[in-house]
């Protein structure tokens, strides 16, 4: 009996304590229920997205604004903590890690940082994330991390318009005096709506600058280099319609690869990842793929709805390149032609020195070519090196040899003779002068010479030259320097024909310039 | 020594001829134009050219290769810093920039009589 009121007792004792830990149990259990609707109703509460990262058994528990805020489906939100990692942003992931295991390596108990978070559309949200670290007493190693996300895409975009409204309303103020800068006044730039105002007044603004600007302007996102925004500008300068652009990558404006080009590129980033901005000339490339030199100046940018942007201002400047060019062109040409005269020169002196019985023969013979030489350059420098007329020829180059008393008389249709023949023909005409002058028509008062010329439809021309009145014609002096000049000057030179005649009563010579078909 | 001289510029080339007959060349030209020039190498031989690069009807390219095929010794002679159009068979030519040092006409006639 003593035996079995013991085993009572005891199974009495065992109840009592068996009732103890159920009503235990369902205590703990209110508890629980209390504290999940508390957690529910907290999360209801805020805007906040809040987490609570379990580090024994590696587990997260989300609120509920996860859904609501980034579009997910309850069962799309997993309790590992993989799932938010993975929906950092690639430009994100690194630092946000690092500062989180740094502030849990600190000893630290909170830490926040910025970042970019998937929606589940694939776009980006801004967040900001405040992070409380909860640490074991003995240990003090970090056993769980609570945190509250907040989104700030809007919070930054005002802040951002603030930004450049204060910015635009400084410059405002320098350039009219300070008369503008007395509105922001810091007593008034706590009432925000006005700011806000400026704000949306300075976008308009800065928007109607960049819209009208005659520059081209272009928003590239860095991470995958897809064009985000062009202004009308950039997309007339590359042959586009408006807004096209946007979308693609960038390398659509790019030339061909070449080493070059690709150097270029390379130079250019570099410069944007290590001063954070970039001016150079680039050759890109338009619609119709002409090429299209630029002037172009990038800088990196962070912006809330594309993330790290390039900013490029893009100036045509093809049109200085074919300047240059054609300058180059010119100043070779121009050092070809110098050095060609020169080479005249030293030929006409040393040549001329061969002939001469006399320094004063040789210097009035030799400076007298010289001046028919710079007669003819005169001429077709006035007129912008696009050849000269026949008859213009014929008086500048006569005119020397002419008085009132006994004019020269030349005739003959309009024909203009190209820059590279006038100065031959010119100097052929000076040598045929020089020779009347000595010892043919222009060497008496009374005698004369005759310049007649006649063309064809081919444009080739025909010269006569005839002289009267002068003292008889004796021998025929073609073995003289000057009708050697003229021979020499119009068939070498020309690829024309020169002809001598001397008939008694006056030398009768004829030029033939070749037409345009030869 | 037979020399070819082609050049359009009539004066210059005038002097050059004088020089080179004073060195002792027989002087074919001045030559001005390629289509002329190219008869003169089809038609004879020398054992040197003296050739203006650019002449009036074109540059003077394709005359210095029918002369190098022939076996005949090139000088070219140009109011031009450079000539970028020359095929890499004639970058090695000797180029003479105009007006001419005669000393310099000199050497090249050597060159043209050394085997």
């Amino acid at each position: 009996m003593d035996d079995e009121d013991k085993t009572k007792q005891e199974l009495i004792a065992e109840l009592r304590e068996l009732r103890l830990e159920v009503e235990a149990g369902r205590r703990a259990e209110k508890t629980l229920r209390a504290k999940q609707e508390q957690w529910l109703l907290f999360s209801l509460a805020t805007n906040d997205m809040l987490w609570n990262w379990d580090f024994s058994d590696n587990s997260t528990e989300r609120s509920i604004r996860f859904e609501t805020a980034f579009g997910y489906a309850s069962d799309e939100v997993t309790p590992e903590i993989d799932w938010w990692i993975e929906r950092l942003h690639p430009d994100c992931k690194d630092r946000v890690m690092s500062t989180f295991s740094e502030a849990c390596d600190s000893g630290a108990s909170r830490c926040s940082y910025d970042y970019q978070f998937r929606r589940r559309d694939g776009s980006y949200a801004d967040i900001s994330d405040n992070v409380f670290l909860i640490r074991d007493a003995e240990t003090n190693e970090v056993v769980r991390a609570l945190g509250a996300m907040s989104e700030v895409s809007e919070r930054r975009r005002l802040e951002a318009a603030l930004r450049a409204s204060q910015q635009r309303f400084q410059l405002w103020s320098v350039k009219s005096g300070g008369e503008a800068g007395k509105a922001s006044r810091p007593g008034q730039q706590h009432e925000s709506r006005q700011i806000l105002n400026e704000a949306d007044h300075a976008l308009r603004l800065s928007t109607a600058i960049v819209e009208n600007m005659a520059d081209g302007v272009v928003l590239t996102r860095k991470r995958d280099g897809i064009i985000a925004l062009t202004n009308p500008r950039f997309d007339e300068m590359f042959g586009y319609g408006s807004g096209e652009l946007a979308g693609q990558p960038i390398s659509i404006i790019n030339t061909s690869d070449s080493p070059d080009a690709r150097a270029n590129v390379v130079q250019m980033l570099t410069a944007l990842e290590e001063v954070g901005s970039w001016r150079g000339e680039v050759e890109n490339v338009t619609r119709e793929g002409e090429s299209l030199w630029c002037h172009a100046t990038v800088s990196t940018l962070e912006n809330s709805i594309f993330g790290t942007v390039f900013v490029a201002v893009y100036s045509d400047i093809s049109e200085q390149k074919k300047v240059a060019r054609r300058r180059e062109l010119l100043t070779r040409e121009l050092d070809h032609r110098v050095k060609n005269n020169l080479a005249t020169i030293i030929g006409l002196a040393s040549q001329t020195a061969n002939r001469s019985d006399s320094l004063e023969g040789f210097v009035k013979t030799f400076v007298d070519r010289l001046h028919a030489l710079a007669c003819m350059h005169e001429a077709l420098a006035e007129g912008g090196w696009t050849g000269l007329g026949l008859d213009e020829i014929v008086e500048r180059t006569m005119s020397p040899f002419a008085s009132a008393a006994r004019p020269i008389h030349a005739e003959g249709p309009p024909f203009r003779m190209a820059s590279s023949q006038a100065p031959a023909f010119g100097q052929a005409l000076h040598e045929l002068a020089t020779n009347a002058a000595k010892y043919g028509a222009l060497s008496t008062a009374e005698g004369r010479v005759d310049i007649s010329w006649s063309t064809d439809e081919s444009g080739a021309v025909v010269l006569q030259w005839k002289e009267r009145g002068g003292p008889p014609v004796s021998a025929s002096p073609s073995s003289g320097l000057g009708l050697r000049l003229v021979k020499g000057l119009i068939e070498s030179e020309i690829g024309g024909r020169a002809t001598f005649s001397f008939p008694a009563d006056g030398v009768q010579h004829e030029i033939q310039i070749p037409g345009r078909a030869q | 020594m037979r020399v070819l001289l082609v050049e359009d510029n009539f004066i210059a080339a005038l002097d050059i001829v004088a020089r080179l007959e004073a060195l002792g060349c027989t002087v074919i030209g001045p030559v001005g134009a390629v289509s002329e020039a190219l008869e003169w190498v089809e038609r004879e031989t020398f054992q040197g050219a003296l050739l203006d690069a650019t002449l009036r009807d074109g540059n003077s390219v394709p005359v210095a290769l029918a002369l190098q095929s022939k076996g005949c010794k090139l000088c070219f002679i140009t109011g031009y810093s450079n000539l970028s159009y020359l095929p890499d068979s004639l970058k090695e030519v000797r180029c003479l920039t105009k007006p001419i040092d005669m000393n310099t006409l000199q050497e090249v006639v050597a060159g043209f009589g050394a085997s």
